[in-house]
């Protein structure tokens, strides 16, 4: 089964599918066992009910010649608080609560914005939070999710339903072991790509 | 022999007249449905602005609709699919629901112009400096998770001039928005909005539309859990036309059936029931005909509001039926009420002329009709009617009045008493307290019933669609010279703005600046040769891409050479359209409107403008003005109505030259609209213009029960067949307006209700104080 998905390539072939299909096709395939294990996993992360971490990013964007650095912190409290810092290139904050998004950029003014009024970001939001919260039926309005795991790791493959999603990213990797979510990888659609790295802080 | 070719020639010349009229109705007549051809046409300037906002509202081919559903998240997922399925349809230019890929066609136009749009543009912009600093910026802001969705243009856009442009675009509050489509304000209804191919006046059109949208609606909704709703102009139009139709066709059946029944009980013969409704057709014919020719066609309102007045034209064969004597010929009964009876139809006639220079179209055409109609359906009675009842089987008094009611021809002598106390008791009750009996709103002229505006309403502030109530009006000669000058006036709207005295502003130039702006926007642009440059020296350091931008060079370089952004170029965008909404022609002048959002305090914007010197420049608050409006209109009905008043005592005093008997024949109806007037104002009906024309047509009733009553009868079987005349008459109009008052559609209700109420009363007033004198002495 695990072969399979690895041999097709993932999401690539199955987005030219329509999500009825993929449904069908992972309903047929994917086992009884794998879906356990995904609910188990769910049920495992939605336990911790408080993160913090520390984050490098290395983002390669096809503006710049060279990849650009990220590194600052990730602050989750369950069920739906989630921050955002970023301490290099220069200090912002992203803060979301709820529904509400909180922009702080070193010499502006805080900006806060309505989640649902921008459905990319909210996908986008929702692709870390749900899954920090264990919330896989969330998860699943926004993504077509497929679940991987070996020997203690895991891998969560999502690949956006969304249209304002789709436009913009082509598919979210999370891997993690365990509780501990590792790294979270993004690719675009333009080919950009970042992949994110995360260290719990004691 | 003679009488024999009289009879004939009368005939047949009346069945040539119905016939040319026919001709006439069946091929020049147009009816129009538009409320705008009823209002009264606007004089000034400002009144035309005010009355097409008020028409317009928006645009005439909007369709509002909302969808509500089980859960938000479906209901979003509804509005899309739904959506496409209109535009698939063919039918709309454009179906909005919020869906971003709705603007694409304007947002490449708002591209290629991006550098004449913005106003950020100038020389120091594209200076090395500040290219270095954005470049530093926009490098800080790729770190962020946001650039995901903001970079795309980057290479192509590094000003990020589109940036600005969507920002004074997107200025005024959108519509909220919900999983990517547009929601109500409170969060619970997906809204769309369409524009149609077809005009919002073609009802047929219109119609068709909201059939083929209601039978989509209806498909993608197998589960009926989601509900539709729609508002706009056309939907509106189209409702009230289905209205006023069903509603007059109903209620001119069960009132045709009324009218029949009384008639056949007071006559017991088919045959004058038949006959009855001859004056009323020749009378409609003839009237629909005139105002065609008059006026090229009809409104719709005038139609239905006319044949209610004309319908009174029953009376007069009602007056000649009760007159048939036994044995007697019908030529000769008529001679002798047709005196009283042209008297009352001149009287008649001569009120609604008096109101005939009002600037009301529908108004003047309402007039046409009924002078048309009344003398149409007298002339009838007069000298058609009689030849084809010829020498017959009379009406024999004692058989159709009932002996006892011929006690009303002596009324006892504590009633003038008790009608002295109600005419004193309205008068108390009218000019008591701080009473405001009249309509002042525009809106209930129209003949759109009140649910549909509630809903319009609704429809529109769940919308957030811009708020037109409060608008400087600022002219100048030209489209260019009105832009210009509203451009100056932007600063201090700004502060303004921060001040706190107003929540916001909108002006056409945001989104269509001034050529004066674009050219020295274009200006300020730099060489491409100097451009690359100064690129080349703000790149140094920073790690973007060799030849990321190339594109914006050229671009830059393309700008300098583009032709200025002109209205025409907006072509069918939603910038047009409100470009079109804030930015009108008149004659030979130019207006720009600037809606003013949320003004804290009214009175302080006359005097701000005063202090800053705009010149050319109101200030316009639409509900007073059209207050005012609505207040002039009337001022002019009823300085009409005075007009009214005398016309109608000349023609009195000219028939009847006895000072006693004019007061006799006028008494009864004044006193009757004096308490109709009251009691009105006591179930809360506000007095429109369209109250003023209802109380015309009491008057004109009244006036006949006036003098016919008072008539000097040759006997007292002549004073019973009056009575009798009268009764019917009385009995037959209260049932028609009566069953008129149920009608759904307003105006229609508030006729109703006014005639029924001055009928009443004009008849028993009359036949209490419009005595004969001392000529009738029982047998």
């Amino acid at each position: 089964m695990l072969a399979w998905l690895l041999v097709t390539g993932g999401s690539t072939t199955l987005l030219a599918q329509t999500p009825e299909q993929v449904q069908e096709q992972s309903q047929e395939h994917a086992s009884a066992q794998t879906q356990q294990d995904l609910k188990a996993l769910m049920q495992e992360l939605s336990e911790v009910k408080l993160r913090n971490d520390s984050f490098t990013e290395r983002k390669t964007v096809a503006l710049l010649s060279e990849p650009l650095e990220v590194s600052g912190t990730l602050y989750f409290e369950a069920p739906d608080h989630i921050e955002k810092h970023i301490s290099t290139p220069e200090k912002s904050s992203y803060i979301v609560h709820g529904n509400a998004l909180k922009i702080q950029l070193s010499g502006q003014p805080e900006r806060s914005v309505v989640l649902y009024q921008y459905p990319g970001i909210q996908a986008f939001v929702e692709s870390l939070r749900a899954t920090l919260a264990g919330d896989l039926k969330t998860l699943k309005e926004f993504y077509q999710v497929q679940f991987q795991a070996k020997q203690g790791h895991w891998k969560l493959v999502l690949d956006p339903l969304t249209e304002e999603m789709e436009e913009f990213v082509r598919q979210v990797v999370i891997s993690g072991e365990g509780k501990q979510i590792t790294t979270i990888e993004t690719v675009e659609n333009n080919g950009d790509r970042s992949v994110m790295t995360l260290h719990r802080v004691h | 022999m003679s009488t024999e070719r009289s009879r004939y020639i009368a005939i047949v010349s009346w069945i040539i007249i119905l016939l040319l009229c026919v001709w006439v109705i069946l091929t020049r007549m147009q009816v129009t449905t538009q409320i705008t051809q009823f209002m009264p046409s606007a004089k000034t300037g400002m009144d035309r602005i005010l009355l097409d906002q008020l028409k317009q509202g928006s645009v005439s081919r909007l369709l509002l609709m909302s969808v509500s559903g089980p859960s938000v998240a479906l209901t979003a997922q509804f509005s899309k699919t739904w959506a496409q399925s209109l535009r698939d349809s063919g039918l709309f230019v454009r179906v909005n629901n919020g869906q971003r890929m709705q603007d694409k066609q304007a947002d490449a136009l708002l591209f290629k112009y991006r550098y004449l749009l913005s106003d950020q543009v100038t020389e120091s912009r594209f200076g090395q400096a500040s290219l270095h600093e954005i470049f530093q910026q926009r490098l800080r802001q790729l770190a962020s998770p946001l650039a995901t969705f903001d970079k795309q243009r980057f290479g192509q856009d590094p000003t990020n001039e589109m940036g600005n442009v969507l920002m004074s675009y997107r200025g005024q509050s959108p519509p909220n928005s919900q999983h990517g489509v547009w929601f109500s304000t409170d969060g619970q209804a997906a809204m769309v909005v369409a524009e149609t191919r077809a005009e919002g006046f073609d009802l047929d059109r219109q119609e068709q539309i909201l059939a083929v949208v209601n039978d989509l609606f209806s498909r993608q909704n197998v589960s009926g859990e989601y509900a539709l709703r729609m508002s706009g102009p056309g939907k509106i139009a189209v409702d009230t036309r289905n209205i006023i139709k069903s509603d007059v066709t109903l209620l001119s059946t069960v009132a045709g059936v009324a009218v029949a029944v009384i008639l056949l009980l007071a006559y017991r013969s088919f045959r004058l029931v038949l006959l009855n409704a001859l004056p009323l057709i020749t009378a409609i014919v003839v009237a629909l005909a005139c105002v065609t020719l008059v006026f090229g066609g009809i409104h719709g309102i005038t139609m239905a509001f006319g044949i209610t007045i004309i319908g009174v034209a029953i009376d007069y064969s009602i007056h000649l039926f009760s007159h048939l004597e036994h044995g007697s010929d019908a030529q000769e009964d008529i001679k002798r009420i047709w005196p009283t009876m042209r008297l009352g139809v001149l009287t008649t006639c001569s009120g609604y002329l008096a109101m005939l220079a009002t600037g009301f179209v529908g108004l003047t055409q309402l007039v046409v009709f009924a002078v048309a109609g009344l003398l149409a359906a007298a002339a009838c009675t007069r000298w058609v009617l009689p030849k084809l009842l010829g020498k017959q089987q009379g009406v024999v008094t004692n058989d159709i009045l009932p002996h006892q009611l011929t006690v009303l021809l002596h009324p006892h002598r504590v009633i003038p008493w008790l009608i002295g106390f109600m005419v004193v008791g309205s008068v108390v009750y009218l000019l008591s307290g701080d009473k405001d009996i009249w309509e002042h709103d525009l809106a209930a002229l129209s003949p759109v019933p009140r649910e549909n505006i509630a809903l319009d309403r609704q429809l529109r502030s769940e919308m957030n669609s811009g708020d037109f109530s409060n608008l400087l009006l600022v002219t100048a000669k030209s489209r260019e010279a009105v832009l210009q000058k509203t451009e100056a006036m932007q600063e201090a709207l700004v502060a303004l703005t921060e001040a706190g005295a107003i929540g916001g502003f909108d002006m056409a130039s945001r989104y269509l600046p001034s050529k004066k702006i674009q050219l020295a926007r274009q200006q300020a642009m730099p060489d491409k040769g100097v451009l690359a440059a100064r690129l080349d020296a703000a790149l140094q350091g920073l790690p973007f891409r060799p030849g990321l931008f190339d594109k914006f060079l050229q671009e830059i370089d393309a700008v300098r050479a583009l032709p200025l952004l002109t209205f025409d170029d907006l072509g069918n965008t939603l910038t047009a359209l409100r470009v079109g909404s804030l930015l009108m022609q008149q004659d030979d002048r130019w207006v720009a409107l600037i809606p003013l959002h949320h003004v804290r305090d009214r009175q302080q914007i006359p005097g701000w403008i005063g202090r800053q010197k705009f010149g050319d420049t109101v200030f316009l608050n639409i509900k007073d003005a059209s207050d005012r409006l609505v207040d002039r209109f009337r001022m002019e009905a009823l300085q009409r109505t005075d007009w009214a008043l005398l016309f109608i005592l000349g023609v009195l005093w000219f028939g009847l030259r006895s000072f006693r008997q004019v007061l006799v024949a006028v008494m009864p109806v004044v006193i009757a609209i004096i308490v109709d007037v009251a009691l009105l104002a006591i179930f809360e009906v506000k007095l429109s213009l369209f109250n003023l024309v209802a109380l015309l047509l009491v008057f004109g009733i009244g006036i006949d029960y006036g003098l016919f009553f008072s008539r000097r009868e040759k006997n007292y079987q002549h004073r019973k067949r009056t009575l009798h005349a009268l009764l019917v008459c009385a009995t037959s109009t209260i049932a028609v307006f009566g069953i008129l008052s149920t009608s759904a559609v307003p105006v229609l209700q508030d006729i109703g209700l006014t005639v029924t109420l001055g009928v009443l009363l004009s008849f028993g007033f009359s036949m209490a104080i419009a005595q004969p004198g001392d000529q009738s002495v029982p047998e």
